[in-house]
């Protein structure tokens, strides 16, 4: 009793510094352009890989832009490729893995294309992806969703085929009740645990991954702000200008980590079997 | 006069049929091997009538009832309720007949959806019914109350309650859409013993109300004993006896019905069962053994009610 307390303290731990961290993030993102008064796109070669003081919180890059500003607007960025990609894989992923699970045929044919995509490391993907697509924010999203779409396919799938299995899903079936009305009031409800845990990791892994794409030079065009490109761009002056990169490094790691204990919080606390426990 | 009239014409004593089962057959085709989980089942349930289907764990019984709500469709033979062979129905038709032929599980804690309040659970089954009744919340606190339990419990989940009131649940759950058969697959075998009392008592209270039918699939022959009018000895997917509770209770003719009843020491007078009938062979048993060397699957009349198949 006192150990299942004890997890259960420590699981609202890891979901409230999750989301104290996620928060600061935001905040920073959002009141930094109302409080600094730089441009993001605006050079100063006179203000050249100036070091972090009182002018340029941040220092300045090597062609003078303030790396404050541009890592505000890299974060915006990064939010948004992160939800969006979350999202998108998240629906499709959704339908794809229900319907498989629901009908043997599509089953087949969506599970080949998933194991085919998955057979791919996901990063590997994205920049092929990418390549193919060509570099900016939208297809970005598109390359980074198409990589990220199989393993929430393949979580809702195996979900739902437990969740079919029950007794409880019989009884609805038993009740005459259509298949809309089962997968929207009983096979939806009960696969939400794994899906939100599998799409906050989605996440965070489509923000990091948006960082590589870019530090590769097939993610957000030049001179566009983004985390990635900036680590990227740094990673020349690492020893004569180590802000440059320092911060949106930090940046990256920070928003990685509060998602990834946002995620290993609501796994645990919304595991089945740990609620069954209570 | 009417009804009189009706009486008289309708010399025999069975209330109508309600469920005939005609030589259902149905395989698992699993890893290289088949496994004949129903083979030439049948039987009829009557109106108001308890039917037990009894046998060993894997025999075959559950298999059976699903292809009774049709959650697995019949290999071969048919099943006709009403006189309408629900094979033949369409989905849509199916949907709307559904309401007629409920479940409960052995399991009462995987047949509630864990994410409904026991107010959803109980208005999505009473909104099957053929007429939805216009105040909802009322009758399913009208039910509740009909299973026991008190109207508080609408706003709770399932998994505030213990087993023994989950299955109440799922009683009040199955009677709402107003059904007339409901199918008990061993309803009480995950219960303690006071409380597997209780709920037989109140499937009979409901039975007697209502006047469903059930078909009560159970291994537990004390259980069955209570609540069976007829009962079908069930073994390796095939009914080896059928017959009168009394018939199969105090004259079991097959040998695996009698090694049934000599395999239950729980049962009160299970002594006296194994001193009949165990040890001396009764004269038609004799015969059977001796017509089953010649004609096996033959059916072997014991009475009218009562038969068995000499099949060894
Ligand atoms: N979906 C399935 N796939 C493969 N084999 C199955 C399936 N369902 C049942 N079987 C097999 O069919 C046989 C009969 O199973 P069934 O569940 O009907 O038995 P039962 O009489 O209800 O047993 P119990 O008393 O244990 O519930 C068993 O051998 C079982 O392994
Ligand atoms: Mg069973």
């Amino acid at each position: 009793m006192h150990t299942l307390l004890k997890i259960r303290e420590k699981t609202n731990a890891y979901i409230l510094t999750g989301i104290a961290l996620l928060t600061i993030v935001f905040m920073f993102s959002t009141i930094g352009p109302l409080v600094s008064a730089f441009d993001p796109l605006l050079t100063a070669p006179a203000m050249r890989l100036t070091a972090p003081g009182s002018v340029h919180w941040m220092g300045t890059d090597d062609v003078g832009r303030d790396v404050f500003i541009r890592v505000i607007y890299g974060i915006k960025i990064s939010l948004i490729i992160g939800v969006v990609v979350a999202l998108i894989s998240g629906i499709t992923g959704t339908i794809a893995g229900v319907s498989a699970a629901y009908y043997p045929i599509t089953s087949k044919v969506i599970m080949r294309i998933v194991d085919g995509i998955m057979a791919f490391p996901t990063i590997i993907l994205a920049i092929v992806l990418a390549g193919i697509l060509g570099a900016g924010m939208r297809n970005i999203i598109i390359a980074l969703s198409i990589s990220y779409f199989p393993m929430i396919a393949r979580v809702v799938r195996n979900a739902t085929a437990e969740v079919l299995a029950t007794e409880y899903v019989e009884s609805a079936e038993v009740l005459g009740k259509s298949n809309t009305y089962i997968i929207f009031r009983y096979i939806l409800p009960n696969i939400a645990s794994p899906l939100i845990v599998q799409i906050t990791y989605t996440f965070a892994m489509a923000i990091l991954n948006e960082s590589i794409l870019s530090f590769l030079g097939v993610g957000i065009q030049i001179p566009t702000p983004s985390l990635g490109g900036m680590v990227s761009d740094g990673r020349n002056y690492i020893s004569t200008a180590p802000w440059i990169i320092t911060f949106p490094g930090l940046v990256i790691s920070w928003i990685v980590l509060s998602l990834d204990l946002l995620g290993d919080g609501l796994r645990e606390m919304l595991d089945p079997r740990r609620r069954r426990a209570s | 006069m009417l009804e009189l009239q009706m009486r008289e014409q309708n010399s025999h004593p069975k209330p109508p049929l309600l469920l005939e089962i005609k030589n259902i057959c149905k395989s698992f085709v699993s890893k290289n091997s088949v496994i004949k989980a129903v083979d030439r089942v049948s039987f009829n349930i009557h109106k108001g009538e308890t039917y037990a289907l009894v046998g060993e764990s894997g025999c075959g019984k559950t298999t059976t009832g699903r292809m009774i709500l049709r959650l697995l469709d019949v290999d071969k033979g048919q099943i006709l309720f009403e006189g309408i062979p629900i094979s033949g129905l369409t989905k849509r038709q199916l949907r709307k007949k559904r309401h007629t032929i409920q479940i409960i599980f052995q399991n009462p804690y995987g047949s509630l959806n864990p994410r409904m309040k026991i107010s959803t659970l109980l208005a999505e089954a009473i909104v099957s019914r053929a007429e939805k009744p216009s105040h909802i919340r009322a009758e399913a606190e009208r039910l509740l109350q009909s299973v026991g339990l008190g109207k508080e419990n609408l706003d709770k989940y399932p998994h505030e309650f213990s087993g023994g009131q989950r299955q109440r649940i799922c009683i009040a759950r199955a009677i709402a859409t107003h059904p007339k058969l409901i199918i008990c697959d061993e309803p009480v075998s995950a219960l303690d013993l006071l409380v597997q009392a209780q709920i037989l008592c109140l499937l009979q209270k409901l039975q007697k109300e209502y006047g469903f039918s059930y078909l009560f699939i159970s291994h537990d022959l004390s259980v069955v004993r209570y609540m069976s009018d007829r009962i079908g000895v069930m073994y390796n997917g095939r009914i080896v006896e059928e017959g009168t509770r009394d018939e199969i209770f105090k004259n079991p003719q097959h040998s695996y019905t009698r090694l049934l009843f000599a395999s239950l020491p729980t049962l009160k007078n299970a002594d006296a069962f194994a001193a009949a009938h165990i040890q001396k062979d009764t004269e038609t048993c004799q015969k059977v053994l001796r017509q089953g060397k010649e004609h096996s699957n033959q059916k072997v009349e014991v009475s009218p009610t009562h038969y068995l198949l000499a099949d060894q």
